[in-house]
């Protein structure tokens, strides 16, 4: 099962390993924009349809 | 998005011409300007309900729903507890950094949401519950997420909290809504900030973090290695105060760096176009910088006060933005632009212009009465421009020009300015703020600042050179911006409906409309045989009116610092600081309260008729008149038109009228001084009405003055009523005059209708000029220009899509003319259009 931390979208943090930051980008109808989640490095991916394996 | 196809194909000089002024602006601007200005989703409400597409952020909910859980096993004091949730909060919402943007920061997590936090109070919690425009996409299971959400706060809110700390009577009559709205607490209302020791470059958060800390390890050995005393218990609630500061404060500092990580990945990661990746790199520098530590440039210092603000929205709901900015941030623009020419004019214009759009894209989910009052908008945000410094001497510079010009290019509603014009400001400058007048912004009003700087010495005991500090604290009243002069919390419950007062002398305090006996039951109108019984009678109502309200404010207040503490706003307040006290705590507050006075002039006009008709021409009896009015006018027209025609109207200089206007004021000027506000200082009144006058329109009975139930009030403060000025600019310049505008109250607001055409080119600006110095010569403190014509209104209405940057002065604030209500539209075109 995959974990956000094998995500593209993943960007682990080097203070807390165990979390790291989704970043997305979003376009909706009056601007584009990038956004940051925090999440567990460990989290399971299953119910996210923006999983992209960074390999 | 696309450019407006109105505009396409016109060249500037035309639009100039025609002074479709919208429509230049979005022609002028930059490409990063005109990007970000259209991408801003309109947080204020039309009718009652936001714009579709803006939702409802349950991201607060949620976090401060884990953080509570985490401290009910070992709960601990509120101000402790409310600092972890909203670090909780800060450390794990979503943030967003939007295209072309180089300042960062918003209240909800996404830009088309409004934030909720579910923590203050079941009222409003419910009332979204039952608003399905605003519940996000898919609505049936956030449906359900708004409902989990409110039943676990259900009973653990702010709200449940504090009724219980109320006399219930005088609660149930504020809330009923018809003389006064709002619950007052400390979390919910209008701060001041202590901008004195935040924004004057001396220091950031990980500064104050370092003073904290001492006054901790100071007061840990008091506690811990000497002998007891008997101030050890208060010194065990200063602990715990410095204890929650320390939590808030660590927490913006790290949020400030997930922007700065967040920037940094985009510039390494995502961004191709090299510009871009430097303003990424230099917002991840900025926000590295900023909050911890002093800003050192423009950029700084703007994202500094953006951050300031948002973590006071996140802590509070906040329905005003006091604040300075050509002051606070004119050391930081000299050194960049003028002196270092580290960047040019443009380039400042794209930073200061985004920081005003930065503001107006704030939205706090509010309630339905706040919605209906403040149409068009989320809050009364009106910035002070000009003043003086400390020691009297001019304080307008180039970035007070930048700010006007900024504004002429975003053509924002929120933010508005206000302008602080005192004798010594030179004509540029003056120019420039005509030129945001002529341009139809409504703004930036005018205040007359040696008036109002005596004017807070008069009523607070503000010393001079801190009265000259003096900030709007929310649509009109000043407030310094000092460590004991600012004031944490101005509750809106203090705003009381005037018209009332009027309406109840006719009903002996019993009120129709929410059918309870709100003020003590006078004698029956109809045994009246002299005026001044009538006179008697309206000051029972008003005494009664201003004082319920000003009780429930004033225990609001008292409560505040053990109910409903404010741990971020008194890390970021010296006396906090210093002292261990809550900011809200009355003993380190000078104290700063006014009565907000909504729909005031009816009671003018209404006395003037009843002593007009009724006694000293006898056309009426008072029977008569009590029969007309419980009918509501019905089957009494030609009576109703001889109270609207024949009796004196306020605003014509006429002294029959303008003599009761006076008369009023000193009675309740006479009276706010027997009130006291928790810091033992006084209550006086500021008429004024955001657009109350509309809200209000089906709480007030029939009144004196010819109005029915139903009919929109004026449009306030010391205006007179639309179309019933019928005597020239002059005249009602000379009404308002007769006013003490230092002792007779707080701030006394006026809106002019100017005409558009009338005022061009240089022949307008030295006639505008010329009014401007009269207004001054007489005295008033407040003045505020509609210079939009008809016509342009009545195509607006029409077209509204070709109209959206059209902006028109409401009351204390401005809106976009298309955010507005039909009613509150039509009031605007009725008002009447001065020539001077
Ligand atoms: S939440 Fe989804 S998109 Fe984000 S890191 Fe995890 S899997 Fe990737």
């Amino acid at each position: 099962m995959a974990q956000c931390k094998e995500c593209r979208n993943f960007f682990s943090d080097e203070n807390q390993p165990a979390f790291g930051d989704c970043i997305r980008k979003t376009v909706d109808p009056r601007q584009a924009y990038f956004t940051s989640k925090r999440m567990e490095a460990l989290r399971d991916t299953n119910d996210c349809p923006d999983f992209s394996n960074k390999k | 998005m696309a450019a407006n196809p109105a505009v396409l194909d016109q060249s500037i000089e035309s639009l100039e011409k025609n002074q479709q002024w919208w429509w230049v602006a979005e022609k002028k601007r930059s490409r990063r300007l005109d990007y970000l200005r259209k991408s801003i989703w309109k947080k204020g409400a039309v009718g009652g309900l936001y714009n579709p597409g803006v939702k409802v952020d349950l991201e607060q909910g949620f976090l401060g729903m884990e953080s509570w859980q985490a401290n009910a096993i070992f709960p601990e004091p509120e101000n402790i507890r409310l600092a972890r949730e909203l670090a909780h909060f800060l450390d794990n919402k979503t943030i967003f950094i939007t295209d072309h943007a180089q300042l960062v920061g918003y209240v909800g997590s996404l830009p088309h949401t409004v934030s909720w936090d579910p923590s203050l109070g079941e009222m409003l919690n419910e009332e979204i519950y039952n608003d399905p425009s605003a519940i996000p996409d898919p609505v049936d299971e956030n449906l359900k997420k708004v409902a989990e959400l409110c039943d676990f706060w259900a009973g653990k809110t702010l709200q449940a909290r504090i009724i219980p700390a109320f006399d219930l009577e005088g609660m149930m009559k504020v809330m009923s809504g018809a003389i006064g709205w709002g619950l007052p607490t400390s979390r919910s209302g209008y701060a001041g900030k202590d901008y004195e020791y935040l924004m004057t470059g001396k220091r950031g958060f990980a500064d104050i973090l370092v003073e904290v800390e001492k006054k901790l390890d100071e007061t840990y050995d008091k506690l811990h290695n000497q002998p007891p005393k008997r101030d050890n218990s208060s010194l065990t609630d200063k602990l715990q105060t410095w204890e929650a500061m320390k939590i808030i404060l660590e927490a913006c500092i790290r949020h400030g760096k997930r922007y700065a990580r967040l920037a940094r990945i985009l510039a390494e990661n995502y961004e191709s176009d090299s510009k871009r990746k430097e303003e990424l790199v230099r917002i991840a520098e900025t926000c590295e910088r900023v909050p911890a530590h002093a800003p050192r440039n423009l950029q700084e210092s703007l994202q500094y006060d953006l951050f300031i603000q948002l973590f006071s929205r996140t802590e509070a709901v906040e329905g005003a933005w006091p604040s300075r900015p050509d002051y606070y941030h004119w050391p930081y623009y000299k050194k960049d632009v003028i002196e270092d020419k580290s960047i040019n004019e443009e380039a400042a214009m794209d930073l200061v212009g985004e920081f005003l759009i930065r503001a107006a894209e704030v939205g706090q989910y509010k309630p339905r009465w706040t919605k209906e009052g403040l149409q068009g908008i989320d809050g009364t945000w009106v910035w002070t421009l000009g003043g003086v410094y400390p020691d009297g001497t001019d304080a307008c510079n180039d970035l007070t020009v930048a700010f006007l010009r900024a504004a002429r290019m975003v053509r924002v509603a929120n933010p508005t300015f206000a302008f602080r014009w005192h004798p010594k400001v030179k004509d540029e400058v003056m120019r420039e703020v005509f030129e945001c007048i002529r341009h139809g912004l409504g703004y930036p009003s005018i205040r007359n600042d040696p008036l109002l700087v005596q004017n807070s010495m008069h009523w607070h005991g503000h010393p001079l050179e801190e009265a000259r500090t003096w900030v709007h604290q929310a649509c009109m009243s000043p407030c310094p911006t000092t460590k004991h002069g600012f004031q944490p919390m101005r509750m809106a419950s203090a705003t009381a409906n005037c018209a009332k007062i009027v309406e109840y002398v006719f009903t002996q305090g019993f009120d129709k409309v929410v059918n309870m006996q709100m003020t003590p039951k006078t004698d029956d109108p109809r045994t009246f045989t002299d005026f001044e019984q009538v006179m008697e009678a309206w000051n029972v109502h008003m005494r009664s009116i201003f004082g319920l309200l000003v009780s429930g404010v004033n225990r609001g207040r008292s409560v505040a610092s053990r109910i409903t503490p404010r741990p971020y706003l008194s890390a970021v307040s010296e006396r906090s600081v210093e002292s261990g006290l809550d900011v809200c705590d009355p003993s380190i507050s000078r104290g700063n309260a006014w009565i907000t006075g909504f729909t005031w002039v009816e009671n003018v006009d209404s006395l003037a008729a009843v002593k007009k008709l009724v006694f000293d021409e006898k056309r009426y009896t008072m029977d008569e008149l009590c029969k007309a009015l419980e009918a509501n006018w019905e089957g009494y027209e030609q009576m109703r038109l001889d109270f609207v025609r024949d009796a004196p109207k306020w605003g014509n200089d006429d002294d029959f009228v303008d003599n009761l206007m006076v008369r009023c004021l000193q009675d309740v000027a006479k009276y706010s001084r027997e009130l006291e506000c928790p810091s033992g200082n006084s209550w006086p009144l500021l008429p004024e009405n955001v657009s109350g006058n509309i809200h209000y329109a089906n709480m007030v009975g029939a009144l004196p003055n010819g109005r029915r139930l139903g009919d929109a009030l004026y449009d306030g403060g010391i205006s007179p009523g639309p179309g019933l000025d019928k005597k020239g600019p002059t005249a009602v310049l000379k009404s308002c005059g007769k006013i003490d505008h230092v002792g007779d109250g707080r701030a006394f607001l006026l809106n002019q209708r100017l005409s558009p055409s009338q005022l061009a080119g240089e022949k307008g600006y030295q006639l505008w000029k010329a009014y401007i110095r009269t207004w001054a010569d007489l005295g008033l403190d407040h003045v505020q220009f509609n210079m939009v014509s008809d016509e342009t209104l009545r195509a607006a209405q029409r077209d509204p899509e070709k109209y959206q940057e059209v902006i028109v002065r409401v009351a204390g604030y401005s809106a976009h003319f298309v955010d507005i209500s039909r009613k509150t539209q039509d009031n605007i075109i009725q008002r009447t259009i001065q020539g001077i």
